[in-house]
């Protein structure tokens, strides 16, 4: 979507930073524990995949 | 930003990508099997197993695996017993043609810790797995090949983030994850970069950096070596190799005793790069999946068996080992197997978008010159 203002960083920046503290959680989530450690690794890092089929998801044309 | 600043730091991502850009795609195109090269193995090579023994089981003296082992390997030497981490009723034991070989080009015996009997010794340099993986970690060129990779690794993490800094002007204008679908080729291979780019930052910065760490295992184990290992070693440092070996099952025990709650992960044996020319380096490990990686060496002399040294590993062979499964992916089960692999996927995606956006943008340049040349040389022919 093509906005009319321009963002600030913050506003640029906001959702792929939350995405990169999430992945950095799950990065280590499953090095310390198994299990449930595990369920929050395979979660957190799976959301960028989730992410990008949200990004790509097929639209109607307008 | 400055206008200059964005240029510098434009060119900063062109040139870091696209000298690094063949071999990222080499890497990853390699790495993706990697990543499953245990269920590959299996499914490609059959492998004897050891015999089924109710839990509890106490596996049979390891003096006696490591003799009937080596009956099968006359001239050559064990240089590490190794417990399989994957099976574990079954040690390897790596031997050379001399205790003081290069270990490089080991050979592997599999035998079964509980009955003590052969295995098989497979050899693994044909395998599949195992030319992608010469081809992943040094193309087959021995070390200069693997730090160039290294260098390779660390273009592609200034890559990541000069991306990063670009990111920014080009999508002030954008809400997040826009994809202009009925736009041209070029707007949407953008698109496509900068999504897939911008919500893969931490995994690709770690997999890659830890890829650059992991090319420097050699010079890190040398450093260990003339550091903390020849302080360990202290008067022993000129020794020669043990005339008669102490049992390796009593050293083992005399590990697990100064190294409570650890389990033995390898012995290395005198003469070899983890330990002096008199000891047996007995390396523990726990039983998290981060402790499990962090390797305790405790070094017995090999000619008595009396417990010299044991110390923590120094913070840089730590950091090379932690490095190892945050590159390798193989540390959260097969879920975290299949999302490594995904990301992988998503990272040639980048790569050749990334090379699809210069190559494009650059057309229009060279059709210009190419005009610009075709107007000159008609003027200097007419």
């Amino acid at each position: 979507m093509t906005r009319q203002q321009p963002q600030n960083l913050f506003q640029i920046f906001m959702i792929p930073a939350l995405i990169a503290v999430l992945s950095a959680f799950g990065l280590v989530s499953a090095l310390v524990g198994d299990d449930l450690w595990d369920l929050a690794s395979w979660l957190t890092l799976a959301l960028p995949i989730a992410v990008v089929l949200w990004c790509m998801r097929p639209r109607q044309r307008t | 930003m400055s206008i200059r600043a964005m240029r510098i730091w434009a060119w900063t991502h062109k040139w870091s990508s696209l000298v690094c850009t063949v071999f990222l795609l080499m890497l990853c195109v390699t790495g993706l099997p990697l990543i499953f090269h245990h269920e590959i193995d299996e499914l490609l090579h059959e492998s004897v197993e050891p015999r089924a023994v109710p839990p509890g089981t106490r596996p049979a003296n390891l003096d006696q695996v490591i003799a009937a082992g080596m009956a099968t390997a006359p001239k050559e030497f064990v240089q590490f017993v190794i417990w399989d981490e994957d099976d574990p009723n079954v040690v390897l034991l790596s031997v050379a043609p001399s205790p003081t070989a290069p270990s490089v080009d080991n050979r592997m015996i599999r035998m079964d810790a509980n009955t003590a009997a052969f295995l098989d010794a497979p050899d693994v340099t044909g395998r599949f797995t195992y030319i992608m993986l010469k081809l992943h970690s040094d193309m087959f060129a021995g070390l200069p090949g693997k730090l160039f990779l290294g260098l390779m690794g660390f273009l592609f993490c200034i890559a990541v983030v000069s991306g990063i800094v670009l990111y920014a002007p080009s999508m002030r204008k954008l809400s997040f994850g826009t994809f202009r679908r009925d736009r041209s080729r070029l707007i949407r291979w953008l698109d496509l970069h900068n999504i897939l780019g911008v919500v893969t930052i931490v995994w690709a910065l770690v997999v890659g950096f830890t890829g650059v760490i992991n090319t420097w295992a050699d010079l890190v184990l040398k450093i260990w070596q003339y550091g903390q290992l020849t302080e360990m070693v202290g008067p022993f440092r000129d020794a020669p190799l043990p005339a008669t070996f102490a049992p390796v099952e009593a050293a083992v025990a005399t590990a697990r005793a100064h190294a409570p709650g650890m389990n033995p992960s390898f012995v290395a044996y005198p003469g070899t790069a983890f330990t002096s020319r008199a000891h047996y380096a007995v390396f523990m490990r726990g039983d998290t999946p981060l402790t499990a990686r962090l390797f305790k060496p405790v070094l017995i002399d090999a000619s008595t068996g009396a417990f010299t040294d044991t110390r923590d590993m120094p913070w840089y062979v730590t950091t090379l080992l932690v490095s190892q499964p945050l590159h390798f992916g193989d540390y959260g089960g097969m879920p975290l197997k299949i999302i490594w692999a995904i990301l992988d996927v998503i990272t040639i995606v980048i790569l050749a978008t990334g090379l699809y956006l210069w190559i494009a943008r650059r057309r229009p340049f060279l059709r210009a010159r190419a005009r610009l040349a075709g107007t000159t040389a008609s003027t200097v022919t007419s």
